[in-house]
């Protein structure tokens, strides 16, 4: 029953994505055209630490930007009573696995046209497989903190500014060590190198979703 | 009576917090030797002028002064003569070959026996690992057991801002601690006088936080941008992990306060703000403890620094160190008392 509720509102959110494809491809254009600006003002950056930490900075803000509108239309009429028929954890689990679908498949758009535009030299001994794990780990914590803080500054009239400060300050820690692992990445590091990386994203990540499953229920219909 | 009992740990945070204020500001600093020029000794007769502070050379009979290394004295000083108070003058005779090129210098007085480590710095002799004494070193029993703080390289004076600066965090920790505990306790049973204790705790927490970075920001500038062959710093900020975790401590709790700001009815801004507190104050936590061990840092205790415990508190300064803390802490719930009650009693006004 649980799962099938989460498998609906999956394909709720999916229905409403494909209807209203302006978001989507608003957001994408945004990533576009903030790392042309970025190309426009770097071209090439010599220090591969500096080009992950602007992409990093990206995948951030491009994502902030993404997932604040999820839920926005909470407040309205109809949404109360949609869900008014489901369980409030299945609805919270429900998006965070559709706003971690949604990061990850930005991050991969970004990093691809990231790649495209901003040059750097010395990812011969990148380990992509590594730097994948890295980027998904990194954009699980942040999408899913980002989705249970929206929750709590959609109670408030503006959103996107308070869900900036509630979010950042909380998302720095996760931001420092993905981006210490994919540097890590980026020079030829190996699994067993970034154990402690992956040991400590994941609890974090399970510590993020725990903590939302349990809270939810409060911000429910408040 | 009654209140005697009820009250008693209110005055046992004044007499603490007396204790640790009249124990810092008044006890000196042990004597020791700071500096020695020229530092760098060569093969042959050397005259050294050691520079001491808080000593008292003058008009003292019983003075011995040897270089050491891994407890062998090596070189004992001779022709030993006073300049003044803070100022002696001493010849070493430095042989062909020592067991190190590093000394340690090792001072004993009617008054003191001070101990620098690293001080003096021989050239031009031949590394061996003869391990005998090659002199015998007159140590005078400095029989008067003086009450003093340590007294550290690089540290100096500042040493008496870990009764403050420690302690601020700690009270922090604790003040926070029991805001969390009040988010719990209000979403459980929805009673307002909790979310009063809790929101009253984020800005006492913030307080201690402000008196945390103020502190230690003075004593960052005032140790670690002094050594620049070690530190690329000269400022009263560092990148150091400990710093950043502050600094998100800090963001976190001032946006929970913007955050009760911006919501309108009493037990919604209860309710999301407790919900916020208790989120972030579990990740702050596991952040504040997974951080340091994937970074270094300047602290004693992170990335190959000892820890407090090690050396860096002796007995004296545990003496009021721990009542610092109990003291502040004992400070911060007492201000949280305070407030919870005048907010309890506006509460009642405005309800009848």
């Amino acid at each position: 029953m649980f799962v099938k509720q989460i498998v609906h509102l999956l394909k709720h959110e999916l229905l409403i994505e494909m209807k209203q494809k302006h978001f989507i491809s608003s957001i994408v254009l945004y990533i576009v055209s903030t790392i042309f600006v970025c190309s426009l003002s770097f071209t090439t950056i010599a220090e591969t630490s500096i080009w992950n930490g602007l992409f990093w900075i990206i995948i951030l803000f491009s994502l902030t930007n993404a997932i604040s509108k999820s839920f926005l239309n909470e407040n309205s009429d109809k949404q109360i009573f949609l869900y008014t028929l489901i369980n409030p954890r299945a609805l919270i689990l429900g998006k965070i696995i559709y706003n971690l679908l949604l990061s990850i498949a930005l991050v991969l758009i970004s990093f691809f046209v990231f790649n495209f535009f901003i040059q750097t030299e010395g990812l011969d001994n990148m380990n992509y497989g590594l730097y994948l794990i890295a980027v998904v780990l990194g954009s699980t914590s942040i999408s899913s903190t980002l989705t249970m803080v929206s929750a709590i500054a959609s109670k408030t009239n503006n959103n996107i500014g308070i869900l900036s400060i509630l979010a950042f300050p909380i998302l720095i820690p996760s931001l420092l060590l993905s981006i210490q692992f994919s540097n890590l990445a980026i020079l030829g590091g190996t699994v067993e190198m970034s154990a402690q990386f992956i040991v400590f994203l994941s609890l974090i990540n399970l510590l993020i979703v725990t903590l939302s499953f349990l809270l939810f229920p409060y911000l429910w219909r408040e | 009576m009654n209140s005697i009992k009820k009250h008693w740990w209110k005055a046992l945070a004044v007499v603490l917090l007396l204790y640790t204020f009249a124990f810092s500001f008044l006890v000196p600093l042990s004597s020791t030797i700071k500096s020695a020029s020229p530092s760098s000794l060569e093969v042959g007769k050397n005259a050294v002028v050691l520079i001491g502070y808080n000593t008292e050379f003058e008009a003292d009979e019983n003075i011995s002064i040897s270089l050491e290394y891994d407890h062998k004295t090596l070189v004992c000083g001779t022709e030993i003569k006073q300049i003044n108070a803070n100022q002696i003058s001493v010849n070493f005779n430095i042989p062909d070959s020592l067991p190190s090129k590093i000394l340690h210098l090792r001072m004993s007085t009617s008054n003191f026996s001070s101990f620098s480590p690293e001080l003096i710095k021989a050239f031009g002799i031949t590394e061996n690992q003869d391990t005998s004494n090659l002199c015998i070193v007159n140590a005078y029993n400095s029989s008067a057991d003086i009450l003093d703080i340590p007294n550290r390289l690089q540290l100096n004076e500042t040493i008496r801002n870990l009764m403050f600066h420690v302690p601020m965090w700690f009270t922090m920790m604790v003040i926070l601690f029991i805001s969390f505990f009040y988010s719990i306790k209000y979403l459980n049973t929805f009673d307002i006088k909790y979310d009063i204790i809790a929101r009253e705790a984020v800005n006492i927490g913030l307080l201690f936080a402000a008196l945390g970075l103020i502190t230690g920001s003075i004593w960052a500038k005032f140790t670690w941008s002094e050594h620049t062959d070690l530190f690329t710093t000269k400022g009263w900020w560092v990148n150091d992990v400990k710093l950043n975790g502050a600094a998100i401590t800090t963001l976190i709790y001032v946006a929970y306060r913007i955050l009760r700001n911006s919501l309108q009815e009493e037990h919604q801004k209860a309710k999301i703000s407790a919900v916020y507190n208790i989120f972030a104050f579990v990740l702050m936590i596991v952040f504040l403890m997974i951080l340091p061990r994937i970074t270094d840092s300047l602290h004693p205790g992170n990335g190959g620094n000892p820890a407090f415990g090690k050396y860096d508190l002796d007995s004296t300064l545990r003496m009021v160190f721990y009542p610092a803390v109990i003291g502040w802490i004992l400070l911060g719930v007492w201000m949280l008392s305070l407030k919870k009650r005048f907010f309890n009693l506006e509460n009642k006004l405005e309800n009848d």
